[in-house]
């Protein structure tokens, strides 16, 4: 029974939320606030039992247990400064806040900035124009589409010049965003714009397809979960 | 024949009739539980090669077996995409019997994370602390993901249970990157890049995502540096999973799924497996969800592509009302 009356629920949460649809309503009113009160105690809750309680609790309760009283004070020092936050509640006191922020940041960025240029910067570059230890500007490939002309051939002959070429136009496009009568700049222009046009496709059809998506699953649960258990249950 | 008219009638549609109209081309694939076949990417594909690969090499070296680390990114709100590719992942590496470590990247999948990996290691007969795991959520992040690289115990004392890691048996032989094969952040946030950032760019581990559509375009570059193994993008992505995953069930288990299924408690001893983690029967009910969620994404598909035929039909008319109004005005 249980099962029902919480799916049924969730039906009814789900139709209301769709209402919006039609105009804004009380129904829609009622699941928003719902979800946004249920969103924050949820993550309270979960923080505490899932956070504080196996990170911080059990291990200073465990470090004074075994008389381990250094672990304990790392603990309890990393605690103190973590409820320099709430300092910011204070006008007189909110600068406190600074020392837990500095220690985020500045690990944080100082550990990143490393493996971000290599992740996001090298390697990238890298890849734009060497693909298998091999360059992506090859000749062979455009000789071997005229040798045998056939759709794998000019695929493999022409994706990577295009994508040489679309990094290359499409930087220039951003560096040189003012008014510029120089040729290089002035007739990639078009071009840059044609492969971001392409960029932002792609990007706005996998955005669709996520949403439809949400729908579907929506759907799929009224339709096939909880329509089923009704059936059951009215024979 | 009165173009103006025309054109201003193709432009007439109110928003509630295409809503009301996108709601039962939607429903009729899901009534009908149609689901479609689809083709094969490279980029799933390879997701799936390597997940063997790892499945081969526990079969040659079975004292010195390689797990998978599945780091579950995602909110249940964005569980339509990313709940497929999570149980066609689980549903491969268990049917392999490679063991299986899990944690949550972000705070809302904490208790998503476990129902799913304790509901598909109930399809396999496997225990909890011996073939899986699931060390709760990684926070703060960043120091999690470097405490794979020397032993993870360290950082995560407890699992999600409460239980001592070191007293974990999975945990003795699992806790760094040097006996995880593959490393899967399903997302639907940007932890995927961090795992790429992290775990990939600082200490070479093998990396694939499993991510929503709508971040998928963002990926793409790191498959061609080769700094993804690979991706299951959106919906269709898992689908593609999916299809694979069945097709290897039908072929390890036979194609009466349901019934093995039935029957598979009924040979074992009960007392095996703990209830705190699944009961060890199947009501109907839930085999029947069982079977339903084993054509989930592609079931999916089916609703999807006539969605995406209507929105093109419905762009079609609107720019044609749009160029004959404009001519004739």
């Amino acid at each position: 029974m249980g099962t029902i009356l919480w799916s049924t629920f969730a039906v009814f949460l789900t139709l209301s939320i769709f209402s919006f649809l039609i105009k804004d309503n009380p129904f829609y009113k009622f699941a928003e606030h719902l979800f946004a009160g249920i969103s924050v105690g949820y993550l309270v809750v979960i923080t505490f039992t899932q956070i504080f309680i196996p990170r911080v609790w059990k291990p200073l309760m465990n470090s004074i247990d075994t008389g381990n009283i250094l672990r304990s004070a790392f603990l309890i020092i990393g605690v103190f400064i973590g409820l320099l936050y709430l300092s910011r509640a204070s006008n007189k006191y909110s600068w406190l806040s600074r020392y837990p922020i500095s220690i985020v940041v500045g690990f944080g960025s100082g550990f990143a900035i490393a493996p971000s240029l290599n992740a996001r910067v090298l390697k990238q570059l890298h890849s734009t124009v060497v693909e298998d230890g091999q360059s992506l500007l090859n000749i062979q490939k455009i000789i071997a589409f005229f040798r045998d002309p056939s759709f794998s051939s000019l695929y493999n002959a022409t994706y990577g010049p295009l994508l040489v070429i679309g990094v290359l136009v499409v930087l220039i496009y951003f560096f040189f965003s003012f008014k510029n009568d120089n040729p290089v700049i002035k007739y990639t222009r078009t071009p840059a714009l044609l492969y971001m046009m392409v960029g932002f496709g792609a990007a706005f059809g996998y955005t669709f397809m996520a949403r439809i998506s949400l729908f579907v699953d929506r759907m799929n649960f009224i339709l096939n979960r909880w329509w089923p258990l009704i059936q059951n249950k009215l024979m | 024949m009165n173009w103006e008219k025309i054109g201003d009638f193709l432009l007439s549609f109110k928003k509630k009739s295409i809503y009301l109209g996108m709601f039962i081309l939607v429903s009729i694939p899901l009534i009908m539980k149609m689901s479609t076949r689809t083709y094969i990417t490279e980029e799933v594909e390879s997701i799936y090669d390597k997940v063997e690969e790892v499945y081969e090499y526990n079969q040659e070296n079975p004292n010195d077996k390689q797990a998978i680390f599945v780091s579950i990114d995602f909110a249940p709100s964005s569980k339509a995409e990313t709940s497929p590719m999570l149980n066609a992942l689980l549903r491969h590496a268990f049917m392999r019997d490679i063991p299986v470590l899990g944690w949550a990247g972000v705070r809302t999948a904490a208790d998503y994370g476990i129902e799913r990996l304790n509901s598909v290691a109930k399809e396999y007969g496997k225990k909890y602390g011996e073939d899986y795991i699931y060390l709760g959520i990684a926070y703060p992040f960043l120091q999690a993901v470097l405490s794979l690289n020397s032993d993870v115990r360290i950082f995560s004392s407890t699992d999600y249970y409460g239980t001592d890691t070191y007293e974990i048996p999975i945990m003795k032989q699992f806790h760094s990157y040097n006996n995880i094969g593959l490393l899967v952040s399903i997302s639907s946030t940007s932890l995927s890049e961090l795992y790429i950032q992290y775990s990939n760019t600082l200490f070479d581990q093998d990396v694939a995502a499993g991510v929503t559509a709508v971040n998928a375009a963002r990926l793409y570059p790191y498959l061609q540096s080769d700094q993804l193994v690979g991706m299951m993008g959106g919906l269709k992505g898992a689908a593609e999973y999916e299809q694979l995953v069945n097709k290897l069930e039908k072929k390890v288990i036979g194609e009466d799924v349901k019934n093995y299924l039935r029957e598979f408690y009924k040979k074992k001893d009960p007392s095996e497996y703990e209830k705190k983690y699944y009961e060890p029967k199947f009501t109907e009910t839930q085999l029947i969800n069982k079977m339903n969620s084993r054509k989930l994404a592609r079931m999916g598909m089916s609703s999807q592509a006539v969605a995406h035929f209507y929105v093109i039909i419905l762009i079609i008319i609107a720019n044609v009302g749009y160029f004959i109004k404009r001519k004739y005005e």
